[in-house]
C-alpha cells in the first residue's frame, strides 16, 4: 500500500501554491504541518482528486489516481475543511447519504453508521437535525463520515478544529485505533495533536515540502536553537522585538523567555530541549511574527 | 441509485428557497385559476352567465355552416331586442360570432337600439352577413364543427399563464441542485466519494427533472379539474379550432379540434420544460451560488423574447421562435408555426415536430453537458 506524489506543482496565474512536492507514504499516520496558505488544503484536494495539479502525478500502488479515479475514490475517506452540512438532515441521515454515495449496501451502511456515530459520541443525537449540532459535534460527524467505507487512505483536513480537549483525546484514540494498515494524513494547527499520534510529520512551507520525519527526529533538527533566559520586565519589549519568542512566563518583576535562535540570545541564556511547537515556530516564524 | 435520488429529492424539498417559492406559487396558481375561471368575463354581473352561456352553446353546437351562423345570430338579435337593456347579460358566445360575420358598414347594435326605441325590431334579413367562404375559413374533407369556445379560450389563457409559473418554479428548483452544494463547499466531500461524480450527477438530474414533472402534472391537473368545473365538463372539446372565434384562427390550415390543440400545447410545454430544466441544471453546475444561477437561468429563459424584439426576420428570427418563451402561448404557436415567414418550414405539423425535436435535442445536449461537467469537475 503506497501513496506517492511525484513532483506535484500547482500554480494559479502568477501564484505557486505547491512547488515540486514529492513524497511516498506507506501505512501509518502522517501529520501535515504548515501555516495558513502553506498549501495543505491544496495538497489534500489534489490527492482526493477534486483539484487538478499543474504538473506531476499522484499514484496509489503505482497506478495514477486520475486514470483510476473510480477505484481510488472507493478506498478514500476525506474530511474537507470548512464545508457546510445539510442543516435539515439528521446526523444519521447525513451518514446514510454519504454511505450511499460511497456505494455501501443499505443494510450494512445502517450498521456501520450507527457504529461510527457511537465511536465519535454522537449516538444520542443521531436523530437530531444537524442545525442543532455544536461546532464540535459537526466536526465529529465529519470525521465519522470519512470513515464509513473503512478507507485505505484517510485524509483529514483540520479535523480537530472546534473540538474541546476531551474531544481531541477521543479523536486521537480513534485515529490510533483506526490507522492499522491504513494511510492517514491529517493537518492541524494544533501541534500537540500531531505530536501524539503522527508516525511522521511533513513540514509544508509556502508550497514546498521542507522536511519530513518522525517528530523526535524533526525536533532534533533544531537542537541547540532553543534557549531559556530570564530578563527584567523593563527589558522585555527589547527582547520581544529582537527575538522569536516561543513562550514567556512572568515571575515577579522578571520574565522567563523561551527563545528560538541559532545564536545565544543573552549571556545567561541556557539551551533547552526543543519541542514540536518550537519546530513549528522555527519553520513558520514569519506567521508567528505577524 | 434509487437511494441517492431519494436523498437528492429530500435535499430539494427541505430547501427553504424551494419551500418559500412553492408557497408563493400556490397563491399565484390560485390567482390564475380564480381570475381565469371564476372571475371570468363569462360569469357576468349576476354570476349566472356561465349557465346562460351553456344554454346558448347547446343550441348552437353542430356542423359549422352559413345556416347555423344565421340561426345563432337570429337568436342573438332576437334575445338582444327582447331583453330589457338593464337586465341583458353579455352573450359573449354570440357576440364573437356576430363580430366575425356581421359586416362593419353599420353598427348593428346602434341599429337594434334605435329600432327598440321606436318600439320596433330589426330582423336578421336586414343585416348584412358575410359568408364562411368570404371570411376564408379553412376547408377540409369533413366540415368544421362549432361548439363552446369562450371557455376553451379561457382554458388556453390559463394554460399559457401556467407555463410561465411552472417554468419559473422549475428554474428555481433546478438552479439549487448543483450551485447549492458548491456554495456550501460540499463538492470536495461529495465528489471524492465513489458515486459522487457519475451516479450522484445522474441522481441530481433525475431528482430535479422528477420534481419539475411532478409540479407540471400537479399544476396542470388542478387546472384541468378547475376547467371541468367551470366548463361543466369538457363540452366543446370536439369543436374545430377554426371556429374558436375568440382566437380568430379561421384560416388555420390543420384540421384540429380544441382538445387536440390543448394536448399539443401541453406536449409542447412538457418538452419545453425538459429543455428549461436541462439548461438550468447546466447553469447550476457552472455557477457558485443559487442566486447567480437563478439570475442567469431566468435571463436565458427570457433572452429569446428580447432578441425577437430586435431581430424580426431571417434564420436567426426563425431560430429564436423555436425557444419556449416565443412559442408557449397557444395562439402564438398555432399562428407562428403555420406561417413560413415565421418558422423554418412551410407546414404547421412539420414546424411543430421540428420545434419538439429541437427542444428534445437541447434537453439531451444539456443533460449530457451537466453529466460531463460534474464527472470531470475540478475546483478552481
Amino acid at each position: 500500500m503506497q501513496l506517492e506524489l511525484k513532483n506535484i506543482t500547482k500554480s494559479y496565474d502568477d501564484t505557486i501554491a505547491l512547488n515540486d512536492v514529492s513524497f511516498l507514504l506507506e501505512p501509518g499516520v502522517y501529520g501535515l504541518l504548515g501555516s495558513n496558505g502553506s498549501g495543505k488544503t491544496t495538497l489534500f484536494r489534489i490527492i482526493s482528486g477534486v483539484l487538478k495539479q499543474t504538473t506531476g502525478t499522484v499514484t496509489y500502488n503505482q497506478e495514477d489516481i486520475r486514470a483510476n479515479s473510480d477505484t481510488f475514490r472507493s478506498i478514500l475517506g476525506f474530511l474537507p475543511q470548512d464545508f457546510s452540512y445539510y442543516p435539515d438532515f439528521t446526523g444519521m441521515k447525513f451518514m446514510l447519504y454519504i454511505a450511499a454515495l460511497k456505494g455501501i449496501n443499505k443494510n450494512f451502511a445502517k450498521k456501520r453508521c450507527l457504529e461510527l456515530l457511537k465511536l465519535v459520541g454522537l449516538e444520542e443525537v443521531k436523530k437530531k437535525k444537524i442545525k442543532k449540532y455544536s461546532g464540535g459535534m459537526k466536526q465529529r460527524l465529519g470525521i465519522a463520515q470519512a470513515m464509513i467505507n473503512d478507507p485505505e487512505v484517510l485524509i483529514l483536513d483540520e479535523p480537530t478544529v472546534g473540538l474541546d480537549p476531551k474531544e481531541r483525546v477521543r479523536f486521537r484514540n480513534l485515529i490510533s485505533s483506526f490507522s492499522k494498515n491504513k494511510i492517514v494524513i491529517l493537518s492541524t494547527h494544533i501541534v500537540s495533536d500531531i505530536e501524539y499520534i503522527a508516525d511522521e510529520i511533513l513540514v509544508l512551507n509556502k508550497g514546498t515540502l521542507e522536511n519530513r520525519g518522525p517528530s523526535s527526529e524533526l525536533v532534533e533538527t533544531i537542537h541547540g536553537y532553543v534557549w531559556e533566559t530570564e530578563v527584567e520586565n523593563d527589558k522585555l519589549n527589547e527582547m520581544l522585538m529582537e527575538h522569536l519568542i516561543s513562550n514567556q512566563k512572568h515571575e515577579g518583576n522578571r520574565t522567563v523567555l523561551r527563545i528560538i535562535s541559532k545564536d545565544k540570545p543573552a549571556p545567561d541564556a541556557r539551551q533547552v530541549q526543543p519541542t514540536l511547537e518550537d519546530l513549528y515556530l522555527y519553520y513558520f516564524r514569519e506567521e508567528a511574527e505577524r | 441509485m434509487k437511494t441517492i435520488v431519494k436523498y437528492e429529492m429530500e435535499k430539494i424539498q427541505q430547501n427553504k428557497t424551494f419551500i418559500g417559492a412553492l408557497i408563493i406559487s400556490l397563491f399565484v396558481l390560485a390567482g390564475i385559476l380564480y381570475i381565469g375561471f371564476y372571475y371570468a368575463q363569462l360569469y357576468g354581473i349576476d354570476r349566472k352567465g356561465v349557465e346562460k352561456y351553456h344554454q346558448i352553446v347547446e343550441k348552437s353546437t353542430g356542423e359549422f355552416n352559413d345556416q347555423r351562423v344565421k340561426d345563432v345570430l337570429t337568436n342573438y338579435i332576437e334575445r338582444f331586442q327582447s331583453d330589457d337593456a338593464n337586465n341583458r347579460g353579455f352573450d359573449l358566445f354570440s357576440w364573437e360570432i356576430a363580430n366575425t360575420f356581421i359586416t362593419k358598414e353599420k353598427d348593428v347594435y346602434d341599429q337594434m337600439n334605435n329600432a327598440m326605441k321606436q318600439g320596433d325590431k330589426i330582423t336578421i334579413d336586414q343585416i348584412n352577413l358575410k359568408s364562411i367562404e368570404e371570411i376564408g375559413f379553412a376547408e377540409f374533407e369533413e366540415p368544421l364543427k362549432m361548439g363552446s369556445f369562450v371557455t376553451w379560450k379561457d382554458f388556453y389563457n390559463v394554460t399559457n399563464q401556467l407555463f410561465l409559473l411552472i417554468s419559473i418554479l422549475s428554474i428555481l428548483v433546478c438552479c439549487l441542485v448543483f450551485s447549492s452544494d458548491t456554495s456550501r463547499n460540499m463538492n470536495p466531500l461529495l465528489l471524492s466519494t465513489r458515486c459522487g461524480r457519475k451516479q450522484l450527477t445522474i441522481a441530481k438530474i433525475i431528482a430535479a427533472t422528477s420534481i419539475s414533472i411532478l409540479l407540471f402534472v400537479f399544476i396542470h391537473g388542478l387546472s384541468i379539474g378547475a376547467f371541468s368545473v367551470y366548463n361543466g365538463g369538457f363540452t366543446g372539446w370536439d369543436a374545430s379550432i377554426q371556429t374558436n372565434f375568440s382566437m380568430e384562427l379561421f384560416r388555420f390550415p390543420v384540421e384540429l379540434n380544441q382538445l387536440q390543440v390543448f394536448c399539443i400545447a401541453v406536449a409542447l410545454q412538457f418538452i419545453s420544460l425538459l429543455a428549461i430544466v436541462a439548461i438550468t441544471l447546466y447553469v447550476s453546475s457552472i455557477t457558485r451560488s443559487p442566486f447567480s444561477s437563478l439570475l442567469i437561468a431566468i435571463g436565458l429563459f427570457l433572452l429569446p423574447k428580447a432578441l425577437t424584439q430586435l431581430i424580426k426576420r431571417g434564420p436567426i428570427y426563425h431560430l429564436l421562435n423555436l425557444f419556449p418563451i416565443n412559442n408557449y402561448p397557444v395562439k402564438d404557436f398555432l399562428t407562428l408555426m403555420s406561417a413560413k415567414k415565421e418558422f423554418f418550414l412551410a407546414q404547421f405539423m412539420q414546424n411543430m415536430i421540428l420545434t419538439m425535436v429541437f427542444l428534445v435535442a437541447i434537453a439531451i445536449i444539456f443533460y449530457f453537458a451537466v453529466y460531463q461537467r460534474m464527472k470531470q469537475y475540478q475546483e478552481a
